[in-house]
């Protein structure tokens, strides 16, 4: 994951009652992306973090922010 | 796409990777075996195979295989993860490539390497790399 960069997926999937796979069929990508997303290892694309909060049905910024101590503009 | 289009796709992912280690693990064993043996580097049949193992497993690696696969298949074994994971597979190889033919070139100020076993040096070491770096991401 890029250094500063948060996501609360894990929380927001688990408030949704949707598993990893099931995130992953509505989003189109495997599984292990999904996972390796949420425990930040994997940065996705624009493209993808959108396709992610649209099938959560939240903005983009709820899913993924910057780290509050990162001040850097 | 369905839930079972995406547990296939994870169990292909992870055979494709396994394969590519192994690939990797069988392209060094040839190539100690094979070094030093003119008739491996030959204008011939044998000379030639070499040509095509690794052409075809640049090719495996640039494109991830499974042409065969429905375009919905092809998209979750290659999607935004194996993409970047195949990108960092390669770029681990270009390294390994030239930092291998650096170490040839140092070496031959005291050994004597043949111009075919040092590029099947190069070219086996660099394509192993790969293979192995893509396997390691895709397990982890």
């Amino acid at each position: 994951m890029v250094e500063g960069l948060t996501n609360r997926l894990r929380e927001l999937r688990a408030e949704r009652d949707l598993t990893q796979a099931a995130l992953a069929e509505a989003v189109g990508v495997s599984r292990k992306t999904i996972n390796t997303v949420e425990n930040g290892v994997f940065t996705p694309s624009v493209h993808l973090a959108l396709k992610i909060a649209r099938a959560l049905g939240c903005p983009v910024e709820a899913v993924f922010s910057l780290d509050p101590k990162d001040t850097t503009t | 796409m369905n839930a079972n289009d995406i547990e296939k796709a994870e169990r292909m992912a992870r055979g494709r990777a396994a394969i590519m280690a192994l690939a990797a693990v069988v392209l060094v064993i040839n190539l100690v075996l094979q070094y030093g043996n003119p008739a491996y580097v030959s204008a011939d049949v044998r000379g030639a195979s070499w040509l095509v193992v690794i052409g075809l497993w640049l090719f495996i690696l640039w494109n991830g295989g499974g042409l065969r696969l429905k375009g919905n298949m092809r998209a979750l074994l290659n999607d935004e993860l194996s993409l970047q994971n195949r990108a960092r597979a390669l770029s681990a190889g270009f390294y390994v490539a030239v930092l291998g033919a650096l170490l040839l070139y140092a070496l031959e100020w005291w050994i004597a390497v043949g111009a075919g076993d040092a590029l099947k040096l190069v070219s086996a070491g660099a394509l192993a790399a790969a293979l192995l770096r893509y396997a390691w991401l895709e397990w982890r």
